[in-house]
């Protein structure tokens, strides 16, 4: 039988050595929280999302049933949906506008440019030529952001500056391209953002959006993602999304990408919580066994046979054991 | 090169173990290990010498690549982190691919694209072609092979390389710049700068093939890299073994490729780049030998016809003769170099965790686990003592084994975006 660890436990432990520290302080993780015997995935997820919420992280949740996440420009989508990008760029000016002297108002009206004269005795244009500067100086030339993300970056700044219909316009259109709604492309165009974001690029706009989060003065990001329906061997019928075995590969290989490119990656926890079917070794089964290099990378092959190593890239969450024997060969 | 763990941060430090939770060798971590296949980093030395050599009127030298074998957990990914790491210390652009569904090692423009995307240059984020021409400076001298390179090929590629030098027009320059990285570019869209330069006539602009196309991005980059005052190229090709699950024909097209990537002769080699490759040692045994891919790849290419199924077949077997024999065998642990690796890792945990960690190492050691095993199993017990102190750690191991069992399924395209 194989050990299991209680999700309180995990969680907790999430907290304190990843939430607390690591991840604020710049670390990268991705785990795989796996739901055995009567655990949920969906409230570990929740739990995981709640105490990250506590901390100030930006939390988003994805769900392989509403998002198609072998497809990785569609994941980065998803994301974007969720950022509250009105909150970062306000957070990026007000610290330019405190590094440059000014005060700062207790209510920020919709023009951040006209809250900040108004409060300070100045002129609008005065106070947008002086966030400029940094705007062009240190948003545009972060080279940790891809060229692209920059511009939109740059482009929402200045929409929170001006506010009103013109300010709103701006967001509205880099929002969108970022959302990778269709035709948005045409509208970048004018704001000198001539790619939009696709199966190629995804993963760099990806890692500039956790560091942008991070630039904003917020600890980081933690994103889960239910991928409980991943693994099932036919449509459910409830509209979920169905993954064909040569999707779920992908899907595993897009989860491969992730592991790997921690590198890149900054103030960023992302956790795949799963179910058990999630852990079938099996070549031709629909578990990890189906590809062998998210296996390879993330199977609890080497366990202790008492308790679950919380700290572990995979781990079994549930009260008690369960399943079968450990020392059972693996064919990988 | 291999770093202190004193130097490193604690979150560098942490990285690093993270990293090898997943049994990748991450920067921190390869840095921190460092590299013991001698062997393997003094091949890899004359390779980036050669590459780094001055460019004659023929272009960038052909730099014949290396293929490494081990067993599973030897180390194989942690080499190639190194061979990256030594790369960019040395002013190459590096780019590692994992041989992988999304990228085929049969389809030369999906490993292609990938190594372009995947192409690092030290200090910046994102595309190396991109970042890349965005510095050149088509009038110093170090443009010059660049220039010269131009020149020599067709006429579409060439066309781009002049817009790129000569246009103000700022989205078509991107698209240029994407299509450089593997991205789509119209013969119109190309005409059309022309007639903006007034070099309509200079080029007769026609299409390429997508296999053409891809080599000729390659040889750009390395191009570019020099122009940039870097070295050149290098491709690190991980995970070679998964084109054991493929169906025999792409078994074939795929050692046809690997040959062109470890540039052997009459391989179609790629000039600029040189490559390192990873396969496991037990390949040559279980696909090689038991499927009699030697015998029956040759024999299917040569039945099917035609000059190109000639070429292919020769290169596979050129391929599979240096899966046989050419290749290099990693080391395996001594008892000193799991010792010094042991010491090293014992060294970064503490600095990761501000914990001293107990060493694990009996004084009479064997060395009959793998690495990846060795690592896992400490970092395991070292985690453990230190969530849960006082316990006692009682490890227990799955065997892993190789599967090659055949998937068509990796063969299936990845579906697109309805965007794209």
């Amino acid at each position: 039988m194989t050990a299991l660890l209680h999700p309180d436990e995990w969680v907790d432990t999430i907290d304190r050595e990843y939430l607390d520290d690591f991840i604020k302080d710049g670390g990268a993780s991705i785990k795989f929280a796996v739901a055995c015997g009567d655990s949920n995935a969906s409230s570990i997820a929740e739990q995981l999302k709640q105490r990250a919420k506590q901390r100030s992280y930006v939390t988003i949740e994805i769900s392989a049933g509403a998002t198609r996440v072998h497809l990785i420009d569609k994941f980065f989508d998803a994301v974007a949906t969720q950022v509250p990008w009105d909150e970062l760029t306000t957070r990026v000016l007000v610290r330019f506008a405190q590094e440059n002297g000014l005060n700062i108002p207790a209510v920020l009206g919709d023009s951040l440019e006209r809250s900040l004269a108004h409060h300070n005795g100045l002129d609008a244009a005065f106070v947008r030529a002086t966030l400029e500067r940094p705007l062009g100086q240190v948003v545009f030339r972060d080279r940790l952001l891809t060229k692209e993300f920059r511009l939109a970056m740059t482009w929402m700044c200045r929409a929170r500056l001006r506010g009103g219909e013109e300010g709103a316009i701006m967001r509205q259109d880099i929002e969108r391209w970022l959302q990778g709604t269709p035709a948005a492309g045409v509208m970048a165009r004018q704001y000198s953002i001539f790619t939009k974001v696709n199966r190629f690029n995804a993963r760099y706009f990806f890692a500039s959006l956790v560091h942008w989060i991070a630039s904003a003065g917020l600890p980081g990001t933690v994103i889960t993602v239910d991928i409980t329906g991943l693994t099932a061997p036919r449509r459910s019928g409830n509209g979920a999304n169905f993954y064909t075995k040569a999707a779920l590969l992908d899907a595993y290989e897009v989860m491969r990408q992730f592991v790997d490119s921690t590198d890149e990656l900054t103030n960023l926890l992302l956790c795949f919580v799963a179910d058990e079917s999630l852990l079938d070794t099996q070549p031709g089964s629909r578990g990890l066994g189906a590809y062998q290099a998210l296996q390879n990378r993330i199977f609890d092959e080497v366990r202790d046979r008492d308790r679950v190593n919380p700290m572990g890239s995979l781990v079994r969450l549930g009260v008690g054991s369960f399943g079968s024997d450990v020392g059972d060969e693996v064919a990988r | 090169m291999s770093e202190s763990a004193q130097h490193m941060s604690s979150v560098d430090a942490r990285r690093a173990i993270e990293a090898l939770r997943s049994g990748v060798p991450n920067r921190d971590a390869v840095r921190a290990l460092g590299c013991m296949q001698p062997h393997a980093l003094d091949a890899f030395a004359v390779m980036l010498e050669e590459l780094a050599a001055p460019i004659g009127d023929h272009g960038f030298p052909i730099v014949p690549g290396q293929l490494v074998s081990g067993d599973f957990g030897s180390g194989k990914s942690h080499l190639l982190g190194f061979l990256a790491m030594e790369s960019l210390d040395r002013r190459f652009v590096s780019s590692t691919v994992v041989i992988s569904k999304e990228t085929p090692l049969y389809d030369p423009v999906k490993v292609v694209d990938a190594a372009l995307r995947e192409g690092k240059i030290p200090g910046a984020t994102g595309s190396a072609v991109g970042e890349l021409a965005q510095r050149i400076d088509y009038a110093a001298p170090e443009a010059e092979p660049l220039v010269r390179w131009a020149a020599t090929v067709p006429d579409f590629f060439a066309a781009t390389i002049h817009l790129h030098r000569h246009l103000k027009d700022p989205d078509l320059l991107e698209k240029i710049v994407a299509f450089w990285s593997g991205g789509k570019l119209g013969v119109s869209e190309v005409r059309a700068g022309l007639r903006q330069v007034d070099a309509s006539k200079a080029f007769t602009v026609t299409r390429l093939s997508q296999v053409e196309l891809a080599l000729l991005r390659l040889q750009l980059c390395s191009y570019l890299a020099r122009a940039n005052g870097y070295n050149g190229l290098v491709v690190l090709l991980d995970e070679v073994e998964l084109i054991g699950r493929y169906s025999l024909e792409k078994r074939g097209r795929s050692y046809a490729e690997l040959s062109r990537w470890l540039g052997l002769p009459g391989a179609d080699a790629i000039a600029g780049v040189t490559c390192v490759a990873t396969i496991t040692d037990d390949y040559e045994i279980v696909v090689l030998n038991e499927r009699n891919d030697q015998v029956l790849i040759g024999e299917r290419l040569r039945t099917k016809g035609g000059d190109a199924n000639l070429v292919l077949a020769a290169r596979a077997e050129a391929a599979m003769r240096l899966i046989t024999r050419g290749h290099l065998l990693l080391l395996q642990p001594t008892v000193d170099t799991l010792r010094e690796s042991h010491d090293r890792l014992r060294r970064v945990y503490e600095q990761a965790y501000g914990w001293p960690p107990p060493p694990l190492l009996a004084e009479r050691t064997s060395t009959t686990r793998k690495m990846r095993s060795y690592v896992r199993r400490w970092i395991n017990e070292w985690d453990l003592l230190r969530i849960y102190p006082g316990v006692t750690v009682t490890l227990e191991e799955d065997v892993v084994r190789s599967s090659y069992e055949e998937d068509v399924s990796l063969e299936q395209e990845s579906e697109v975006s309805d965007t794209e």
